[in-house]
């Protein structure tokens, strides 16, 4: 009897017999109260009298009622924040509600809009319901199916996502459900219909879940541009965000609703409690000063995993799971089958499978990645670990979400130090947290590559007049400031290359006599369908078992240094290669217990300013001899030698180190910009100093400072004198000492994706598509021959400098530097602050040179090896 | 870079070709001539100029034959695919190929078929006249060397060295501080793999190993590339 039908609902829903809806709304109660409850508070779960819940439920759920009388009938009381939502509904206003997860931001709209549109005549899609993971939406769809029935409301609510399958797909298409769950590719396709206008006319509500996730990315820009679409069609669309609490929540609602859009804005209930601690070493004293990977407090984890019943451990990178995954393995071989890791580069498959044992109560616990951030709802844990630094507020607190769903027990995440200056960051988080100071997330601003998706999007549709599109999408948040030359240049891009001669025989969109652009080209429009998103994969080799099944991808580099025969660790498995062969690693199980790990490109995210001014106003407390917190009681000796050797950087002063060793001259500078604005500080300071000869330095950044290493000292107080920190030129100054061109490839390889250069093929790809397959790379270099002043180029250019460098923190950083009091002190030995940075350059260095010079020394050094 | 391949001297170009004295020969692989031709065809936006590039880099090629052996070569070979696809062969490519034989009008050219030119139909350019290209299929013996486009299936066991191309073999180059991916030769028992010589080809990632030895193009030097350390 527990067979369900495609709703998610028990078939014995279908009986029509009153008395079949009576055990079927029974059933459904049942199962409700047996599931975990999808998106309730604590309080709402356990009402006074638990009982009586089940017992009364049944006889009202299934019935025409209201959302007030629903949430009655369960013998729960709504929050204030959530009859409020339901009455700006009824008014026929739009907004954005926030509130941490798990208080019932679902039910805040979903049960305002049931009551709204349940008598609305128009058949077809009603509510389209957004949702940034395609693993929530099944979830989603079955709470939303579940209560819209106990309301009695009659509706189809159904999901369509990259995962529905293609007959059920056929179906939809036929007759769009009533209620439509979906990511923001999912409605992109739709908008790629012939028919869009006419099927999104009945929409009467825009739902977009977890805008957080979406806001700052082109995600966000698309679900925006396809909001303005809709529009088109439906002008009276309500639109509703839930988000996550942000620092920046007035911008985020106007950007969902698009600026012209007043809204109301419904803070939820007040967070639960978060406790944030650390795991704090037994000594001091042999706690290293420098590192990654933390492994010294691997004793006290896995005590910390042995004494809770689920436990999720947080890394920064996937390294760093494959490594803690395999290390607390070895250290308790029992715990085998019950452990596992979870991270981006895994397959979809073995995903799935780690969050569905997860869920269902099989695993002890998980290492993974921040590809376990989202869906918090859904995955309930009793203990939470953060290996190294948290680097953000909001981050945090998310990951401590993940426990205390339990009624009564409050969320709490502990840190896990990697090394001593870490320990500091947990006690400014916490008073970061209790101040609110949550990290902002900066929309996007006018990427050319997504509209340029987006006009091919809507000419492989019903197509576009550009005069009409340019004021439509004028209406966004995103591309407000646009201005039509921009425009023009993308429609001229996705279309026939413009007046430039370097695009012959080239036509994609293709202009009608009536001024209509269309994709006409069959293939061209199925290829861009199938492209269609602004996620861009890592360009990595499957890896593989040699028996079949996919285990994940790794980095090519990494792969083309092995041979076969090689043992090393993935996705929790060692594993010994046996083939390479077309992009494919083919490996099986090996007997060793350990092998090498790969590491993966990108990623790292630098110290937020939230967290970075916050630790700095801890030192700053600590200075003056305060310490208040257990963190700052195990950092005193540290800071002792730190005072002691040299001086501790705090809010009110700035702190240099010049230090001789055997290695030359380092000069340190503890800026606390986070790490991608010490490399271009490290870059612009360089260059500044050595009058335009970067190559005379090595640097290397973190997230406190940044090392110039040269082999002669320099006069750095003369220097900073006569302006070294100035803020005049910066940008162009960067540009030059960077050699920003390697950066600017980085990003145009998520571009030339978006803007439909790079076409990844179709599942089982026939012969004819590999004749298109191309690097991003290959397409810099050919475009920054061919067509130099192309505007994807001035695009990868911007994004690098903003989102690779960080240029309005490194801003930011020299005004604050330049009105700071600044010491450069000389310490005899490497101080507790400089230690690391030291032992980083050793790994991890940014080149600064032009390709020439480059090329130049990795001969020499090849010539002097051999 | 001069090295010995069954017991012939040969000189590795930096420009991605391998000479061969004793015969006059130069020995390219992989074109991909109109490639982006293919991508604007099929609604994808890529600028042209890249058959141009790779027509500059066959004269600079000669050139360098030429100034090293203060003799021309007298023979091309061609590893397979000159052509990209079917949409490559068009008006604006013949008239770039055309202009580029009538510069270089010594050399006679030989082209072994590769995968790529099946597709395309290079074959057609047999019966241009002014080009005078000869099309075989593979392997062309021109003793001690066989010239392919694949690489050989490891049990095959064959009197001549292989010379072939297909792979697009790169190799990356490391300092403690830097790392870039470059074209590159490969070298084994039995065969050896030329780098793709066309301006807009990708490439294949190799590393050196007890057996295989890499030769990468950087900027105007060939180097060997030393076994990697893991």
């Amino acid at each position: 009897m527990n067979k369900r039908d495609r709703y998610g609902l028990p078939a014995a829903l279908a009986a029509t017999d009153h008395l079949g809806k009576q055990l079927a709304a029974k059933r459904r109660a049942e199962a409700k109260l047996r599931d975990s409850n999808f998106d309730l508070p604590a309080a709402q779960i356990s009402p006074k009298k638990g009982a009586k819940v089940a017992k009364s439920a049944p006889q009202v759920l299934g019935k025409r009622c209201t959302a007030q009388e629903w949430f009655a009938a369960r013998g729960w009381q709504p929050f204030r924040f959530q009859t409020q939502t339901w009455a700006h509904i009824a008014k026929g206003k739009s907004g954005l509600v926030h509130a941490s997860t798990g208080t019932g931001k679902t039910f805040a709209i979903w049960l305002g809009l049931l009551e709204k549109y349940r008598d609305a005549p128009s058949l077809g899609c009603k509510v389209l319901w957004i949702t940034p993971m395609r693993a929530l939406a099944a979830d989603t769809t079955k709470a939303l199916a579940n209560s819209a029935h106990e309301m009695g409301v009659n509706w189809r609510v159904e999901s369509r996502t990259g995962d529905t399958d293609a007959a059920e797909k056929a179906r939809q298409t036929k007759a769009l459900p009533d209620a439509l769950v979906t990511t923001p590719e999912s409605v992109s396709l739709l908008l790629a219909r012939a028919d869009a206008s006419e099927i999104l006319r009945s929409v009467c509500a825009i739902v977009v879940d977890e805008w957080h996730e979406l806001i700052g990315n082109k995600r966000g820009v698309q679900t925006q541009l396809a909001i303005a679409r809709i529009r088109q069609s439906a002008p009276q669309v309500l639109i509703w965000g839930v988000s996550a609490t942000l620092g920046n929540l007035p911008q985020a609602q106007a950007v969902l609703l698009g600026p012209e859009k007043a809204g109301v804005r419904i803070s939820g209930k007040e967070p639960k409690t978060i406790a944030i601690d650390t795991l704090l070493p037994a000594t001091m004293e042999r706690f290293p000063w420098a590192g990654h990977i933390g492994l010294k407090l691997l004793p006290q984890v896995i005590a910390e995993i042995e004494s809770s019943a689920s436990t999720l451990i947080f890394t920064n990178v996937r390294s760093a799971s494959e490594i803690w995954y395999q290390q607390i393995l070895n250290a308790r071989p029992d715990w085998a089958g019950v452990i596992a890791v979870h991270h981006g580069s895994l397959s979809k498959d073995v995903r799935s499978y780690v969050e569905d044992a997860l869920k269902s109560g099989a695993l002890k616990a998980v290492v993974c990645t921040s590809s376990l951030d989202l869906g918090v709802d859904f995955l309930p844990v009793e203990r939470v670990l953060q290996i190294g630094s948290p680097k953000g507020i909001a981050r945090l607190l998310q990951r401590a979400g993940r426990s205390g769903h339990a009624p009564r027990r409050a969320s709490r995440i502990t840190i896990v130090p990697t090394q001593a200056l870490e320990i500091i960051e947990a006690a400014a988080a916490r008073t970061a947290a209790a101040q609110k100071k949550i990290e902002a997330r900066t929309p996007p601003i006018a990427p050319l590559d997504v509209l340029v998706q987006h006009m091919v999007t809507l000419g492989t549709g019903a197509g576009f007049s550009p005069d009409g599109l340019f004021d439509e999408v004028r209406t966004t948040h995103a591309y407000a400031t646009l201005t039509r030359e921009a425009f023009d240049w993308c429609l001229h891009f996705a279309s026939d290359g413009g007046a430039m001669h370097a695009y012959p025989d080239y036509h994609k969109l293709v202009r009608n006599e009536a001024g209509i652009y269309r994709v006409e080209n069959p293939a061209i429009a199925r290829r861009h369908r199938m492209s269609i998103g602004t996620i861009v994969s890592d360009g990595a080799m499957d890896v593989k078992w040699q028996s079949g099944g996919k285990l994940g991808s790794i980095e090519e580099s990494f792969i083309a240094r092995l041979k076969v025969g090689d043992v090393f660790s993935f996705a929790g498995h060692v594993l010994e290669l046996t083939r390479v062969r077309d992009m494919i690693a083919s490996v099986k199980k090996s007997k060793r217990k350990t092998g090498i790990v790969p590491q993966w490109g990108g990623g790292r995210l630098p110290l937020s300013t939230e967290l970075a001014d916050a630790t700095l106003a801890v030192l700053g407390e600590m200075a003056r001899g305060r310490d208040a917190t257990p963190e700052a009681r195990a950092m005193r000796p540290l800071i002792d030698e730190q005072i002691q050797r040299s001086a501790l950087p705090t809010p009110q002063q700035l702190v240099m180190e010049a230090i001789q060793s055997e290695e030359g001259a380092h000069f340190y500078c503890y800026a606390f910009a986070g790490r991608l604005a010490h490399i271009g500080l490290a870059a612009l300071i360089g260059w500044r100093a050595s009058a335009h000869d970067p190559a005379t330095f090595s640097f290397s950044a973190n997230d406190y400072g940044f090392e110039l290493h040269s082999q002669s000292p320099f006069d750095w107080a003369r220097l900073i004198s006569e302006g070294l920190f100035s803020i005049e030129n910066l940008e162009d100054d960067i540009v030059s000492a960077l050699n920003a061109s390697e950066l600017s490839k980085r990003r145009f390889r998520e571009i030339a994706r978006v803007a439909g250069l790079i076409f990844q093929g179709f599942p089982g790809a026939p012969h004819s598509t590999k004749q298109l397959q191309v690097s991003s790379a290959l397409l810099f270099e050919v475009f920054n021959q061919h067509d130099p002043d192309n505007q994807l180029l001035v695009q990868a250019r911007n994004e690098a400098l903003r989102d690779e460098l960080d240029l309005t923190r490194i801003h930011a950083a020299l005004i604050r530097i330049n009105a700071l009091p600044h010491v450069i002190l000389r310490p005899a030995r490497f101080t507790p602050f400089s230690f690391p940075l030291m032992a980083e350059r050793l790994r991890d260095t940014v080149s600064t040179e032009s390709l020439t010079q480059r090329l130049q020394k990795l001969a020499a050094a090849l010539e002097a090896g051999t | 870079m001069e090295i010995t391949l069954a017991g012939e001297r040969v000189r590795l170009l930096s420009e991605r070709a391998l000479y061969w004295p004793r015969m006059r020969s130069l020995i390219v692989a992989d074109l991909h001539f109109g490639k982006a031709d293919v991508f604007r065809a099929r609604g994808i936006p890529v600028p042209r100029g890249s058959t141009g590039q790779t027509l500059a880099r066959l004269s600079a090629a000669l050139n360098r034959v030429q100034q090293i052996e203060a003799l021309p070569a007298a023979q091309i070979f061609v590893l397979g695919d000159f052509f990209h696809a079917k949409e490559s062969m068009n008006a604006q490519t013949h008239a770039a190929l055309h202009d580029w034989r009538s510069q270089w009008p010594a050399p006679e050219i030989t082209i072994i078929e590769g995968n790529h030119d099946r597709h395309a139909g290079t074959i057609a350019l047999q019966a241009d006249t002014a080009l005078r290209f000869q099309i075989v299929p593979e392997p062309h013996i021109v003793a001690p060397f066989a010239f392919a486009h694949h690489p050989p299936v490891q049990s095959e066991a064959s009197p001549h060295f292989s010379l072939c191309g297909h792979i697009h073999p790169c190799a990356m180059l490391r300092s403690s501080v830097d790392r870039m991916r470059v074209p590159a030769f490969v070298f084994e028992a039995g065969h050896g793999i030329l780098p793709a010589f066309g301006a807009f080809t990708g490439g294949h990632l190799i590393s050196p190993r007890p057996g295989r030895r890499v030769y990468a193009c950087v900027g105007e030097k060939v180097l060997q590339i030393p076994a990697a350390q893991i």
